[in-house]
C-alpha cells in the first residue's frame, strides 16, 4: 500500500537511530557497526544500512519507520528508500560545526521527495548548543523556498519525536483532527 | 433568547474545558472572562479558590455564584453543586438563576421558549454568533514581562519583577526565568489584571516593579527555572483567558511566520492544528475557528501567545485570498491513514 513509510534523515550522529527507537512499537532493527572511518571520532557506533522501526495503528495496520544512514557514502540509497514515503523527518544536529550547511545539503538531496510529500525539521542537541536559534532555520528554509515546521527535539524523548511527526502530518493536511490532553513540556530547560 | 455570560474560576485546565464544553453545548451560556461575567462558577477544590470566593463576595454589585466542590459547603450564598457533577444539574442550576433574573421582566417568555436552544454537535457552534472578547495585554503580566526581558537582555543584568506576589527573576545570560509558583498558581495569577494585584509604590508605573537583582545575578538560576520564551508563551495564553489582544481584530488576516516551538511550550492539544493552519496560509481568527470547528476562545489563546512572541505577521491580503476553506474536507485514503497515525501517537 502507498503512503506507509516515514523517512528519517540527517547527518551522522544527529539521533536518527535514537528517534526511531524512542517511537517504535517493536525493538528497532539496527545495522550499526563500529565506526571504521572518520565517523569514529564522533561516536562509537554508526548506522551502515538502515534503521527500521514500526508504528502499529489502532486498526491493525502499520507504518514503517526508516532511517537513512548518515554517512555520505550511502547517499545513493535515498531514492529507493523514499519511494512511497509519507514525508521527511529531517533531523539536524545543532552541535555540529555548520548545521545550516547540513540543512542545505539534505534539502538539496531530498528536494523532489519533499516537494511531492512534506517536511518537518527537528533540531537536536540544542541542550548542548543553543545557537543557531530556530529562527535561523526558518530563514534558511525560506531562502531555499521551503516552508515547514521546525521544532526543537531531543531524539531520546518520545514526546518530542511524536510531536514532530504530528507536526509533519498536520502540515501536510491541516484538516486532521486531534484528541488528547494538554502538553506539559519536560521541565528541564 | 439571551445567553448568559458565565465565568469559570479556579478550575484546573481539563475540568475548565469540560465545564466550558457543557456550558456551551447544554446550557444557555457563553463562557467569558471573569470581568465580563454575569454569573460565576467557582471550583472550590481548585487552587486559590478561597481568595477567588472572597473576591466575589466583596464584589459590587454582587453576581450569582455556582459553587462546585467535593464536600458540602455550609453557610455560603449561591447554588452549591456536589462533585462529581452531572451536566444536567449544572444546566438546571443555571436555568434557575436565569429564570430568577428574568422574572422581573414585564413579559415572561412562553414555556416553549424556556427550553434550552437545540443542541448542536460538538464544535458546530458558529463562532461568529458570539461576539469576540478582547483584552489589553498592557494591563497584564505579559507586557511587563516583555519590558523586563528587553531591559534584562539589553543590560545583561539579572532583574526581578515585584508585584507583591511571588517575585519573578529574569536571568538574561541563561535566558531563564524563575518564579516560585507552579503552573496552576501562575495560571490563576495570570487571570488577574495587574491593577488588581500590584501594590504600586508611590507614583511610579510598572517601571518601579522591575528592579535589578544583583544578588540573584551572582548565583546560578535555581533548578526549576524556565526558559524565557516558553514562560512568556504560557503567560500570554493565560492572560488572554480566551480573549484576543485588543489590537488583533477577529477579522484581521494573520499568519504564523514560523511554528511555535511546541515541543517546549505548554499547549492544549488543539494548538497543533491551529499552528498548522495559521502557518499554511493567512487566515482571520474567526475563519480559523470556523474551519477547525473550535471555540473562538481556544484560537484566541493561541493567537495571543503567538502574538506575544512576535510569531505573527499581518499581511495586507485581498479578501479573496483569506476566504476560509469552507468545503467539507475530503476524507481521502491518505487522510484516514494520517488520522490513525495521529490517534496512535496521541494515544499513549
Ligand atoms: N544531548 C543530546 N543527545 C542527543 C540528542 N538527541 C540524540 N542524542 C544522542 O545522540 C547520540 C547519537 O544518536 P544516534 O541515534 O546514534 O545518531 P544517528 O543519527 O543514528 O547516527 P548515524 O547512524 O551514525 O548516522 C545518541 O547517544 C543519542 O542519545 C539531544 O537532543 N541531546
Ligand atoms: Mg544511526
Amino acid at each position: 500500500m502507498k503512503y506507509r513509510k516515514l523517512i528519517f534523515a540527517g547527518p551522522v550522529g544527529v539521533g536518527k537511530t535514537t528517534a526511531i527507537a524512542s517511537i517504535s512499537d517493536e525493538p528497532p532493527i539496527q545495522t550499526d557497526a563500529a565506526a571504521s572511518d572518520l565517523t569514529r571520532l564522533r561516536k562509537p557506533a554508526t548506522t551502515v544500512a538502515l534503521d527500521y522501526g514500526v508504528l502499529h495503528l489502532p486498526d491493525g495496520g502499520k507504518v514503517h519507520l526508516y532511517g537513512t544512514p548518515g554517512q555520505e557514502r550511502f547517499d545513493f540509497m535515498w531514492d529507493i528508500l523514499t519511494e512511497g514515503g509519507i514525508g521527511l523527518i529531517l533531523l539536524i544536529d545543532n552541535n555540529r560545526a555548520d548545521p545550516l550547511h547540513d540543512l542545505r545539503r539534505f534539502l538539496d538531496s531530498f528536494r523532489s521527495f519533499v516537494a511531492s510529500t512534506g517536511l518537518a525539521v527537528g533540531v537536536t542537541r540544542m541542550d548542548l548548543k543553543a545557537q543557531p536559534p530556530l529562527e535561523a532555520y526558518h530563514h534558511e528554509l525560506a531562502r531555499l523556498g521551503f516552508r515547514a515546521p521546525v521544532l526543537e527535539v531531543d531524539a531520546r524523548r518520545r514526546a518530542d519525536v511524536s510531536l514532530l511527526i504530528q507536526a509533519l502530518l498536520l502540515h501536510i493536511d491541516p484538516g486532521l483532527s486531534i484528541e488528547g490532553g494538554e502538553h506539559e513540556p519536560t521541565a528541564s530547560p | 433568547m439571551k445567553r448568559a455570560n458565565v465565568a469559570i474560576l479556579g478550575a484546573p485546565p481539563r475540568f475548565h474545558s469540560l465545564l466550558a464544553h457543557v456550558l456551551s453545548q447544554n446550557c444557555r451560556a457563553r463562557v467569558v472572562a471573569a470581568e465580563q461575567a454575569d454569573i460565576c462558577i467557582i471550583d472550590l477544590d481548585g487552587h486559590g479558590a478561597g481568595e477567588l470566593l472572597a473576591a466575589e463576595r466583596r464584589r459590587q454589585p454582587p453576581r450569582p455564584l455556582i459553587l462546585l466542590s467535593l464536600r458540602e459547603v455550609e453557610g455560603e450564598e449561591g447554588v452549591w453543586l456536589k462533585k462529581p457533577l452531572q451536566s444536567r444539574e449544572l444546566a438546571q442550576a443555571l436555568e434557575r438563576i436565569l429564570e430568577r433574573q428574568e422574572r422581573p421582566a414585564p413579559q415572561r417568555p412562553s414555556a416553549g421558549a424556556d427550553l434550552p436552544e437545540p443542541r448542536s454537535p460538538a464544535g458546530d457552534i458558529d463562532p461568529t454568533a458570539d461576539e469576540a472578547a478582547f483584552y489589553e495585554p498592557r494591563d497584564y503580566l505579559q507586557n511587563l514581562l516583555v519590558a523586563a526581558y528587553r531591559q534584562a537582555l539589553a543590560t545583561e543584568m539579572t532583574l526581578r519583577i515585584d508585584l507583591g506576589w511571588e517575585p519573578i527573576v529574569i536571568y538574561p545570560r541563561q535566558r531563564l526565568v524563575w518564579v516560585d509558583a507552579d503552573d496552576r498558581k501562575l495560571r490563576a495569577f495570570c487571570r488577574l489584571p495587574l491593577h488588581r494585584v500590584v501594590r504600586l509604590r508611590g507614583e511610579g508605573g510598572p517601571q518601579t516593579v522591575i528592579q535589578p537583582d544583583p544578588e540573584a545575578g551572582l548565583r546560578e538560576p535555581p533548578p526549576g527555572a524556565q526558559r524565557m520564551d516558553a514562560f512568556l508563551w504560557k503567560v500570554a495564553w493565560w492572560n488572554a483567558a480566551g480573549r484576543l489582544p485588543r489590537s488583533v481584530a477577529p477579522d484581521r488576516p494573520l499568519q504564523l511566520r514560523q511554528w511555535p516551538n511546541l515541543t517546549r511550550y505548554w499547549h492544549p492539544p488543539q494548538a497543533l492544528p491551529i499552528a498548522a493552519l495559521l502557518y499554511r496560509r493567512a487566515q482571520t481568527t474567526l475563519a480559523a475557528a470556523r474551519v477547525l470547528r473550535l471555540p473562538m476562545a481556544e484560537v484566541a489563546g493561541f493567537v495571543s501567545a503567538a502574538s506575544a512572541l512576535q510569531l505573527l505577521r499581518f499581511p495586507e491580503v485581498h479578501a479573496a485570498a483569506t476566504e476560509p476553506v469552507t468545503e467539507a474536507p475530503r476524507v481521502s485514503e491518505r487522510q484516514g491513514l494520517f488520522q490513525r497515525i495521529m490517534k496512535r501517537l496521541r494515544g499513549k
